[in-house]
């Protein structure tokens, strides 16, 4: 199941990543989140910056957590479900989609269901799919690295 | 990298945006002049004759009517096209209650700038054009109103602002451009140079089609192929120095733009008090490349079109940016491309402007012959005689007033684009050597001496570049004996500059107290303006007498003329060293030449005077005139919102 079809999961575990990595950027949660939802692809395009006269010249666009999240949980969690679906020998997708929901839960964190050779595994394919993606969609690395981190630190809480 | 100086107010002289912004002005008047009058005096067939010259003048008044026409509506089109709505915008939920948080605290930084709130600017908001994204903003408008443009990017920078400085920086920035009175500028010069390339092509087809109509017209009558051959190096040699005029128009105009920004950094930096916020705006140069190119060129082009864009960039990059932010006196170092300009210009104007001395005294003798024609058919009775004669008096006396009253003008205006430029950034220079002694000072004997030959070598390009030959024109010179007259005009800005560094160093090097030293700055500069006259009238008439007998020989038969003119030369200079030495008699006799004294305790100062100078006797600070303004407090930042733990439903 691509992650594309369970904006739920997403949105939930973005704006967890969020409120805890950057919470000053709440404010533009909304906004950015539908227009991630609104044209994947596009979402990354960087606009031309312009030389314009009485203004301050050409700057990088800000770096924001929000405006790398999406793109980089994207992959992680279609990843990451089809990893939990694999360990649980479930054929069906909904028990992981539950598992990966819990796991960016504040309050009911999922059974521990990897074990530390596993979570190795995984911690080290969520890593390359971070930098990959950074990569590719010409996304800043450390941001990128920042996510996945996130994303292994609650993998690594809920191990066996 | 660090500066080795106690950081000096880069504000005690205007600045150097004001010099360029003034050889702008300068040029587009100039070259829309001498451009029209060549085109009309031409298609009326009346060339050198007053109706010309009046038309040419109107086409020149017609630009820069129709550039403050456009000046005047640029901010409300800007608005309309862009979209740009009134600032907050509506929004709701937490972004609604931020923004409002964003304005209150834009507002509360205003209170910190009186000047500036003073002339209330509106803030507008931009999120849905090319580049809204970046942490920018764009000050603009005209006369009474002015905005500010602030970007969905720098509303992120603003969230980001406790763990970045890039918000406070990005925005005072704006703000110091509304504090150097640079947007009212910057607009007209803007609007100036749109109303300006067009009206110039126009006229240099107009040209055009005037030379290929006079050679038609000569091969109608001579039956051959000949005036062809005569017409191409005039047709050629037009285009070639009227699009070298407009290509120095359109440097000079990106100049004006660029030179701004030092200056709006140098505001932001003094108001935040360090420069270290603009490190993460400067961080890194642009990655867009310099040239959209679609095809590859060759090597020779790439370098022509990558120098042409470096000249014409709107902002400084950001490593001259960040060095003169780290070292603000880096604003007080004269500029040798502002020497060859202003150069430039003061011999593009006077060249154009003889030609008009020449329509004045035409158009007078004509009215004078008139009049006494028109007395001679008179009965002659003793009244009538009286009355003609009293004519006559108040006709010549017109006659001479008119024509001494534009030969100060034209050279007012050949003197002023170096007293104003060149003269100050000079006097600036010296005062920064002065007060902050540095291994390389800005003014030497050698640095003189290179802006004197830049200011002669600007001057005899821009006799030659202009498109219709006029008396400066140095037609027929060969290439030596153009490095005679650059020669020529780099003694006569040579022995100017010797004795404004002299009495710079001896007026700003004992200014104590508060008070910025303007008024010193004023009379020095009004003297060496009076100064300048008596050499450059000299220099002109020996510049017009070696260009004449060099083309036209015949014209001009005395002997030894060489030596008439150097004498006169020579003459010319006594005659400045006289006004500086009135000058500095002037200056002693007020007291600006003593010794200073403490403005507290009135105890003779010793030593130099730097910006951490005290007194010896009562310890009071000597110099707070050369401080930078102090900084503002900012405004606290406002309280994040506690975050909801459900995430917001889709």
């Amino acid at each position: 199941m691509a992650i594309a079809d369970d904006k739920t999961l997403l949105n939930e575990a973005a704006y967890r990543l969020v409120s805890e990595l950057a919470p000053e950027e709440i404010p533009i949660y909304v906004e950015t989140r539908d227009q991630y939802f609104a044209d994947p692809e596009g979402f990354t395009r960087t606009s031309q910056g312009e030389d314009e006269v009485l203004g301050i010249g050409e700057v990088f666009a800000v770096k924001t957590i929000i405006k790398i999240v999406f793109p980089i949980l994207s992959p992680i969690l279609t990843y990451l479900l089809e990893a939990v679906t694999e360990t649980v020998q479930e054929e069906l997708g909904d028990e992981a989609s539950t598992w990966v929901k819990q796991l960016f839960s504040p309050d009911q964190p999922p059974q521990p269901i990897f074990n530390q050779a596993e979570l190795e595994v995984i911690a080290a394919t969520i890593r390359d799919i971070a930098l990959t993606e950074a990569d590719r969609l010409k996304l800043d690395p450390v941001q990128a690295r920042t996510v996945s981190d996130a994303v292994i630190a609650r993998l690594a809480l809920a191990k066996q | 990298m660090l500066s080795e100086h106690d950081p000096i107010n880069p504000f005690l002289f205007p600045s150097e945006t004001n010099a360029r912004y003034l050889l702008l002005i300068v040029a587009i008047a100039g070259i829309t002049l001498i451009l029209a009058d060549g085109v009309i005096g031409g298609v009326l067939l009346t060339e050198g004759y007053l109706p010309a010259l009046v038309a040419a003048l109107g086409v020149t008044a017609g630009v820069f009517m129709r550039a403050r026409h456009l000046a005047r509506r640029d901010a409300q089109r800007r608005i309309h096209d862009r979209q740009w709505q009134a600032f907050p915008p509506s929004a709701e939920g937490e972004k609604g209650r931020s923004l409002q948080a964003m304005n209150r605290y834009l507002l509360g930084i205003l209170e910190q700038l009186p000047s500036v709130q003073a002339s209330q600017p509106q803030f507008v908001w931009d999120e849905v054009n090319e580049g809204s994204d970046r942490p920018t903003g764009i000050a603009f408008g005209y006369g009474q109103r002015k905005y500010i443009c602030l970007r969905q990017g720098l509303y992120n920078a603003f969230l980001k602002a406790r763990q970045s400085p890039l918000f406070n920086a990005v925005l005072l920035h704006e703000l110091g451009h509304l504090e150097n009175q640079d947007v009212d500028q910057t607009i007209l010069a803007l609007t100036l140079g749109k109303t300006f390339f067009p009206v110039a092509l126009v006229l240099l087809g107009l040209l055009n089609l005037h030379v290929v109509g006079s050679v038609l017209k000569r091969i109608a009558v001579q039956g051959s192929l000949q005036p062809v051959l005569e017409g191409l190096p005039t047709i050629f040699s037009i285009n070639l120095k009227t699009i070298v005029l407009i290509l120095l128009v359109d440097i000079l105009l990106s100049s004006v733009l660029r030179v701004r920004e030092y200056y709006a950094d140098a505001r932001a930096r003094a108001w935040l008090g360090q420069p270290s916020a603009f490190f993460e705006v400067f961080a890194t140069e642009s990655s867009q490349p310099a040239t959209a190119s679609a095809a590859p060129r060759p090597l020779w082009q790439q370098k022509i079109l990558s120098g042409y864009h470096r000249l014409t960039l709107k902002h400084p990059t950001h490593q001259q940016r960040i060095t003169a932010l780290l070292d603000p006196i880096e604003l007080y170092r004269p500029s040798r491309e502002v020497a060859l300009l202003s150069g430039l210009l003061s011999g593009l104007v006077l060249n154009s402007g003889v030609h008009f001395i020449g329509v004045g005294a035409v158009e007078l003798n004509t009215l004078v012959s008139r009049m006494n024609q028109f007395a001679q058919g008179l009965e002659s009775s003793v009244v009538t005689l009286l009355l003609l004669r009293l004519i006559l008096t108040a006709i010549t006396l017109l006659f001479l007033v008119t024509f001494l009253a534009i030969v100060v003008l034209l050279l007012g205006l050949g003197v002023l684009p170096v007293i104003a430029t060149v003269g100050l950034q000079i006097q600036a220079a010296t005062l920064s050597d002065r007060v902050t002694p540095r291994a390389k000072p800005y003014v030497t004997r050698p640095q003189l001496a290179l802006l004197a030959l830049m200011l002669g070598l600007g001057f005899v390009l821009g006799c030659v570049l202009v498109p219709v030959p006029k008396t400066f024109s140095l037609l027929g010179v060969s290439p030596i004996g153009l490095v005679g007259f650059v020669m020529l005009w780099a003694i006569t800005f040579g022995l100017w500059l010797l004795p404004l560094v002299a009495l710079a160093q001896r007026l700003y090097s004992n200014h104590v107290g508060e008070q910025n030293p303007h008024h010193k700055r004023r009379f020095l500069t009004r003297l060496s303006a009076g100064a300048l006259l008596p050499s450059f009238l000299t220099s002109t008439i020996a510049h017009v007498g070696f260009s004449v007998s060099t083309f036209a020989p015949e014209t001009i038969s005395i002997q030894g003329l060489g030596l008439i003119l150097i004498s006169l030369m020579g003459l010319g200079f006594g005659l400045q060293g006289v006004i500086w030495l009135i000058g500095w008699g002037l200056a002693n006799q007020v007291g600006w030449l003593r010794s200073p004294q403490c403005p507290q305790c009135h105890v003779a100062v010793t030593g130099r005077i730097s910006p951490r100078a005290t007194c010896s006797a009562c310890g009071a600070a000597l110099s707070d005139w050369l401080h930078l303004p102090r900084p503002i407090t900012l405004p606290p930042l406002p309280t994040p919102e506690p975050v909801a733990t459900a995430a917001p439903p889709l």
